[in-house]
């Protein structure tokens, strides 16, 4: 096998200069294969697409994996994807993807982690299994589904005269575009293989391009305007080598230039064409029965994290190598949600950016709001959101978000340097809820620093919000490339289920995105137990479709708060004078106790107030978080 | 003669500013909790959590939000 040796090279000064009728005889197709979530469309495929159509090339797109998901089962396929750890999607693709050399031939991975494998095969498809064992189906889908559907796939009429494939890689898209790519330079060996995506950032581009014989080129980093250059220089038959962002193999090197600036103006990127995906999936019978409207548009506000730019959150692997935060413009943004909606017939929108530009709080939103338009808005957004800006959110239409909690220890949070504490992350679910938006979020433990006494005090408090919207779940954290504690952690290896999947010649310290670790300072599993236990109750409590209630009703000098949050321990407080007027005080935001001195006209002092918000604490109706107390009862009525 | 004309002849009432709750402030209600500089504050405080509980559940549906019921006369 090739090993070439790594050179990164200056970039070319200048795009090459190519007629523009000559691109029209390079045909390119954009490809996303499994396991691509199959309930929207990609926008990497819609963005890039558009792109290159505007260059002038002939450009199709394929969601190929909307075809693997209609030959295995949607319910087994999104069982498959949605399961990251131990790499079993790749590990179905590895024998067509490297053939002889794919490292487990004969299914060890089944044995090896059958206790973490074992609930697979129970998709909820009414039946779907035929009645056999997850191994038996998994070995199914690996050795029959797998080939059957590459063959069908590259056996395809469409792919004659294409001069180009474009591979997107997120997650565990690569072993099967690495089949695909394999299959296709062994029908038409003169076809160029292009990959990008996330799973090439940093150097795991080049070494993509170094091990695996079906990867011509890498695009590392954006591929907006280093996509259609490259394509420039095939057309123009100039080496490819110098083009900023790309990698490829030259003789017996890989060479690779470093990226050009990440693009600024994302104004000047058009609106993603997903026309492909909504033709397809209809065709497939893949779309919701309501019909279109049920899908989610995948839409890009912004890129990069103004928070990251500033404080890399210690566990973060997003943003490889663009952190830089740039964003549409109000106005562009609003005018995208019209242009999409009106194409799609789809008033849903799922955006992926990594944190929403809190500009828009000003100057997108309202103009939504205002407009009355009935959008499905979702957003990830910083934890630390006031009530007006929830409260402004929920009127534009943002009926969900993802606002990377991942703990309710301010100590905790103060270690991933997350800038936001757990008073914010708590008020947050409160208002979310008042609001009526759904939150995404789970707890992440595991970080070096941390003490016992942060987890008792965690799981001490969870039985207290059981009224607000519960996590996913409570686990630990991964390494992740790109992450500062990836730098951090000196014994960290690449996930063991990596050499399952790739053969021996990928130097997977290269190429891996998930690392399994031994932090040095982190706790035993022990300490975290309390939480897990605590976490899942709530879960639970959510799940049988009861919803806790913790209730105020207020006017001045009187508070009544409504426990019912711990069926059997219902009851109602009543506070007169001072106590109401502070519980009341300390709804909106945390606040510390000098601060409700001053609200109350020094009606109680300092050492009362401490002392009420210890005794609020001790029931269950307050927080305390350092020096601030919030109050954990929502108001009750209408939210206004 | 527009609208808002006929509005103001109407109540003929002059604009003030309204503060909700500016007796609420240690005046009246508070009179229940010694206020700063009371000696017996402490207590104050305590007693009120100790008598402020009242056990029972609310029925979620008692009282609807969005729902009025129109009878036939």
């Amino acid at each position: 096998m090739i090993s070439p040796a790594l050179r990164i090279t200056p970039a070319a000064p200048d795009p090459v200069e190519v007629d523009p009728a000559a691109r029209a005889g390079w045909p390119v197709v954009l490809v996303s294969m499994p396991f691509m979530d199959i309930d929207w469309p990609s926008i990497q495929l819609g963005l890039l697409g558009e792109i290159v159509r505007g260059h002038g090339f002939p450009v199709r797109t394929l969601h190929a994996n909307l075809d693997f998901a209609v030959r295995i089962g949607a319910g087994w396929y999104r069982q498959l994807g949605g399961r990251k750890a131990r790499l079993v999607a790749e590990w179905l693709f590895s024998v067509e993807a490297f053939g002889p050399e794919a490292p487990d031939q004969d299914g060890r991975l089944l044995d090896d982690f059958a206790a973490e494998l074992a609930d697979l095969g129970d998709d909820g498809d009414g039946g779907d299994s035929g009645g056999r064992d997850w191994r038996e189906r998994l070995l199914h889908t690996r050795r029959v589904d797998v080939p059957a559907y590459l063959d069908r796939l590259a056996a395809d009429p469409m792919w004659d005269g294409v001069k180009v494939v474009g591979f997107t890689s997120t997650f565990q898209q690569n072993a099967a575009s690495f089949a695909l790519a394999r299959r296709l330079k062994r029908d038409h060996p003169e076809m160029v293989t292009i990959f990008g995506g996330a799973n090439f950032d940093g150097e795991m581009g080049p070494e993509w391009v170094r091990a695996v014989p079906g990867v011509d080129y890498a695009v590392v980093g954006e591929a907006d305007t280093a996509l259609p250059r490259l394509l420039d220089r095939l057309v123009a038959g100039a080496p490819a080598a110098a083009e900023p962002g790309v990698t490829c193999r030259v003789g017996d090197e890989v060479v690779t230039t470093a990226p050009a600036p990440p693009l600024r103006q994302l104004d000047d990127l058009p609106a993603p064409d997903y026309t492909e995906y909504f033709e397809r999936a209809g065709r497939l019978g893949l779309l919701p029965r309501t019909g279109p409207g049920g899908v989610p548009i995948p839409f890009e506000s912004s890129r990069g994290c103004w928070w990251g730019e500033k404080h890399h959150c210690t566990f973060c692997g997003l943003n490889g190598s663009t952190m830089l935060f740039r964003a549409k413009s109000p106005q562009r943004m609003a005018d995208e949600f019209v242009t999409q909606a009106r194409r799609y017939h789809s008033f849903r929108f799922h955006g992926v950016d990594n944190i929403v530009d809190m500009g828009y709080l000003k100057d997108l939103f309202p103009v939504l709001a205002a407009g009355g338009v009935t959008y499905q808005i979702f957003y990830e957004v910083k934890a630390n959101l006031t009530r007006a800006q929830v409260r402004t959110l929920a009127q534009a239409g943002v009926t969900q978000i993802q606002p990377g909690i991942e703990s309710l220890s301010s100590r905790v949070l103060r270690l991933m340097r997350k800038g936001a504490r757990a008073a914010q992350n708590i008020n947050l679910l409160r208002w979310a809820a008042y609001y009526g938006v759904e939150v995404g979020w789970n707890l992440l433990y595991g970080f070096p620093g941390e003490t016992e006494q942060d987890y008792a005090e965690q799981a001490a408090l969870l039985p207290h919000l059981v009224h607000l919207q519960p996590p996913t779940g409570a686990g630990r954290l991964w390494i992740e490339r790109f992450s500062p504690l990836f730098g951090q952690s000196p014994s960290r290896t690449p996930e063991a289920s990596y050499r399952y999947v790739y053969p021996p010649t990928v130097d997977l310290a290269k190429a891996a995105y998930f690392f399994e670790y031994d932090l040095p300072g982190a706790l035993p599993q022990s300490a975290y137990s309390a939480l897990v236990k605590e976490t899942a109750a709530w879960v639970d409590t959510w799940s049988t479709g009861r919803r806790p209630a913790l209730t105020y009703w207020s006017s001045p000098g009187l508070v009544q708060i409504y426990d019912g949050r711990h069926p059997g321990a219902e009851g109602t407080y009543t506070f007169e004078g001072p106590l109401a007027d502070l519980y009341a005080a300390c709804s909106d935001r945390p606040i510390a106790a000098t601060a409700v001195h001053e609200r109350l006209g020094g009606s109680l002092t300092v050492a009362q107030i401490h002392e009420a918000f210890h005794e609020f604490a001790d029931r269950g109706l307050m927080v305390l978080d350092e020096s601030l107390a919030l109050a954990l009862a929502l108001p009750a009525g209408p939210p206004r | 003669m527009t609208m808002s004309d006929a509005t103001k002849r109407t109540t003929g009432r002059r604009s003030t500013a309204v503060l909700l709750g500016g007796l609420a402030a240690g005046a009246v209600l508070g009179a229940a909790l010694g206020v700063a500089g009371d000696t017996a504050g402490d207590t104050s405080v305590k007693d009120q959590f100790r008598s402020a509980f009242t056990p029972g559940a609310v029925e979620a549906e008692s009282l609807p939000m969005n729902r009025i019921v129109v009878t036939e006369p």
